[in-house]
């Protein structure tokens, strides 16, 4: 029954945000930032690399640019990923729309974790599909090969998802803790856009959007990840999943509808 | 959602996939350029370096002591391929001395590989920058031109009403 309500919440909410011109906007942003042209290099050693390993090496590299370029959608994502916890939160509480659904016979979790989780599908599902389709058209010749080496579209696909991940966790807090829509679309704009100055400014490189490259360099190191960059990966993660867990906690406990 | 409105939203995301490549390509044609340092050691050996090039003009700027000599190549996908079946078939050949600029134009986007073999008994240090020099890539834009039409074609095919099948059995009887 839960469940069923659950379902019954997200295909709601799914709905909700899925409508004309939502994703449509998205997909745009997210492909004209990964498709603007970035010039890089990279080497390798011909000499002793058989026609396969080479082209496992090329595919791979293509893999790892693609990977790297995602995180150039970061703003973009900032400011929609801010506007949907805005819509599904904050606009909710406002208007006294989430006292319907509290009056449902639904749990707040089932509530919170479907608006949780369509908040995080429409971001990372657009994200995906523009990150896909440029691997596909970035070297076109290593299609083929993406495609047999399964491991290398889902190596692309996790960073875009961490990076979904920690926008979404940090935008829903700001707007299940500040109530209101527009303190919530302004403020965790403003606090995303700061995070970006300080890690650019500052160098600080634990931050976002420069410690999505430290996610790109582990799970895209040659000789395998190593446990030394561990620390670096696991920062965000664990900040986002505690983000969530304290939105939760205060989303299903203390959360207080005049 | 039903069939029709979903193939219909598809439709559109790839029309506008489409039209974001075509004006990211456009937008983005200023060029850039992407540089590293090389090492070679002696006579007949070289260094290599695959870069992922987009089509059009670019130059090859090397950086090298007056007294180096060598060679500069550039393969395509299949040259590197035949490369490692040992058939050198670049598809740029031209002797250098010293600190040299190449100009060359890409018809395709892709991975290409550009080594610099050394004809000279001492080891050499320098560096290696590619240059864009920004044009619009032709090959993108008939890419996203196919991109386009592929939305197009799956819009249509959404918005055309379909035969109920109770109609078709009339038509037929």
């Amino acid at each position: 029954m839960t469940k069923n309500r659950f379902l019954m919440n997200l295909t709601w909410e799914l709905k909700n945000l899925f409508r004309f011109p939502f994703p449509e906007i998205l997909l745009a942003l997210f492909t004209y930032m990964v498709f603007r042209p970035n010039p890089g290099l990279f080497t390798s050693s011909f000499e002793s690399l058989s026609w396969p390993g080479a082209t496992s090496y090329l595919t791979f590299n293509s893999a790892y640019h693609t990977a790297f370029y995602s995180v150039s959608a970061y703003l973009p994502m900032a400011i929609l990923a801010s506007i949907f916890a805005t819509l599904v939160f904050a606009y909710e509480i406002e208007n006294g729309l989430l006292k319907v659904h509290f009056s449902h016979p639904t749990s707040r979790r089932a509530i919170f974790s479907s608006k949780f989780l369509s908040c995080f599908l429409i971001v990372f599902v657009t994200l995906s599909c523009s990150l896909l389709f440029f691997v596909f058209l970035y070297i076109p010749e290593n299609n083929l090969y993406l495609i047999i080496n399964s491991r290398l579209t889902l190596s692309i696909l996790l960073p875009a998802a961490l990076e979904s991940f920690f926008i979404v966790s940090l935008t829903v807090s700001f707007s299940i803790f500040s109530r209101r829509a527009s303190i919530s679309l302004v403020g965790s704009f403003a606090t995303v856009y700061i995070i970006q100055l300080l890690s650019q400014t500052e160098n600080l490189t634990f931050l976002p959007p420069a410690a999505f490259y430290w996610h790109v360099e582990f799970l895209f190191s040659h000789t395998g990840p190593k446990l030394s960059a561990l620390p670096n990966f696991l920062v965000l993660p664990i900040v986002s999943t505690l983000l969530t867990i304290i939105s939760y906690i205060y989303f299903s406990r203390r959360l207080e509808l005049s | 959602m039903n069939k029709a409105r979903f193939m219909l939203r598809i439709g559109v995301c790839v029309i506008i996939i489409g039209l974001t490549i075509l004006l990211a390509n456009i937008t983005g044609s200023e060029g850039g350029i992407g540089s590293t340092t090389f090492s070679i050691s002696s006579n007949g050996t070289w260094f290599e370096l695959v870069a992922p090039l987009r089509s059009g003009p670019h130059e090859i700027r090397i950086g090298a002591p007056q007294a180096f000599r060598g060679t500069v190549y550039v393969f395509n996908y299949e040259g590197m391929r035949l490369l490692t079946e040992g058939t050198k078939l670049p598809i740029l050949e031209e002797n250098i001395q010293g600190s040299t600029l190449i100009d060359f134009t890409i018809n395709r986007r892709g991975a290409y590989l550009i080594m610099i073999q050394s004809n000279v008994s001492t080891q050499i240090e320098g560096s290696l920058g590619i240059v864009d020099k920004g044009r619009i890539s032709y090959d993108l834009i008939f890419d996203s031109m196919i991109i386009i039409t592929i939305g197009t074609a799956i819009t249509i095919l959404a918005i055309t009403p379909r035969i109920p099948h109770s109609n078709r059995l009339n038509k037929a009887t």
